[in-house]
Parts: structure tokens; C-alpha cells; sequence
């Protein structure tokens, strides 16, 4: 699953520690999640999306669906 | 880490130094009473497996933390958890068929339980190894 992570934290200045304050979670959570070694569940993913005011689809793509 | 995952984490950190305490104290404690007072029957029984106590108590500590931490550390760490327990239970099986077909001896008391431990340990660096190398374990 690709994420937009990087660029939506990147066009707000965010850190990977400021993402996981907000998202109570750990900094290599953010990490895992950004590079792609981690999907993370339904509920974290929807906690994302509200966090940058978006809908999952607009922060997760599925790479099947993409190719 | 999140102000919430730090608490989570120093908690953990403070109930599993209470439980080492607890055990040390307890195994050097149970061996001198024992041997002082000469306990028979069920407060010998009583004595021998107060140091099991904290033992039981740290997985109790473990299972809170476990489910307090984020989804993705608890994955990891239930990734390190089954392989300890994998590499415990091959060992132990097979010691066993050694002991039973091939007249090995029977293992010394604790081993399992401390082999547990140091796998688990060296379970959970490998885990984070393979996972900053970009490998899932």
C-alpha cells in the first residue's frame, strides 16, 4: 500500500515526531508507515486521514488498484 | 514518542525492574529461609515457589504493556515473541527424543525458562534488525 505521508507532513512542516505526538503513536511507527514497511490498520489509517482533514483514499493508495 | 507511548514505555521499564527485584530478592530469600528454618510439608511447598511469583507477576506487566503500546511496536514485538517461543519449543522437543531414544540427560531446572528469556531478547534485536533493513521477519 503507497502513502502520501511524506509530502502531506512535508507541506504542513511536520516532523515524523510532531505526526506521531498527534497521532499517539511512536516515531518509528511514522517511520514504518512513510517507507512502507508497515500498513496500518483501519482505525490508525482513518486517525491519519483526520488529521490531515482528508479521506483515506486521498492519503492510501492500494499499489494494485495503481498499477 | 508521544507523551502517551513514553509513559506506556517507562511504566513498563518500572514494573519490569520491580518484578527483577522481586525475583532476585525472592530466589536468594527462599534459598536461606529454607535452609534456616527447615520448612516440611505444604509451607516448604509455599517457600520454594514464592520466586515464581514475580515471574507471574512480569507477564502481567508484559500483557499491559502489550496492549498499551502502538500497533506497529506491538507487532514487532509479537513477531520476536513467536519466534523465541518457535526456537524454545524445537529445542525442548527436541531434547526430549534426545532424553527418551538416546539416554541424554534431562535438562538442569530452569534452563528452558532462561533460554526463553535470551532468546526472546535476541529474538527482538533481530526483529528490529531485519525491519531497519527494510526486511520483514
Amino acid at each position: 500500500m503507497k502513502n502520501r505521508l511524506k509530502v502531506l507532513r512535508a507541506e504542513r512542516n511536520w516532523s515524523q515526531a510532531d505526526l506521531a505526538d498527534r497521532l499517539d503513536v511512536s516515531r518509528q511507527s511514522v517511520n514504518a508507515i512513510e517507507t512502507g514497511k508497515y500498513d496500518p490498520s483501519l482505525p490508525l489509517a482513518f486517525k491519519i486521514a483526520r488529521i490531515f482533514e482528508m479521506t483515506i483514499e486521498q492519503v492510501f493508495t492500494d499499489e494494485a488498484e495503481a498499477a | 514518542m508521544s507523551a502517551t507511548q513514553k509513559t506506556v514505555r517507562r511504566d513498563y521499564i518500572v514494573s519490569a525492574l520491580i518484578c527483577a527485584t522481586a525475583y532476585v530478592g525472592l530466589v536468594f530469600g527462599a534459598k536461606v529461609a529454607i535452609g534456616h528454618f527447615d520448612p516440611q510439608g505444604p509451607l516448604l511447598m509455599a517457600m520454594a515457589v514464592t520466586p515464581a511469583i514475580p515471574i507471574i507477576a512480569y507477564f502481567f506487566a508484559f500483557g499491559r504493556y502489550l496492549a498499551r503500546i502502538d500497533e506497529y511496536q506491538r507487532d514487532l514485538i509479537i513477531r520476536a515473541l513467536l519466534i523465541a517461543v518457535a526456537a524454545t519449543i524445537s529445542i525442548s522437543a527436541v531434547w526430549d527424543f534426545l532424553q527418551a531414544y538416546g539416554g541424554v540427560a534431562p535438562p538442569e531446572p530452569f534452563i528452558f525458562t532462561t533460554g526463553f528469556i535470551a532468546l526472546f531478547g535476541i529474538s527482538q534485536g533481530l526483529t528490529k534488525l531485519l525491519e531497519k533493513f527494510g526486511r520483514r521477519s
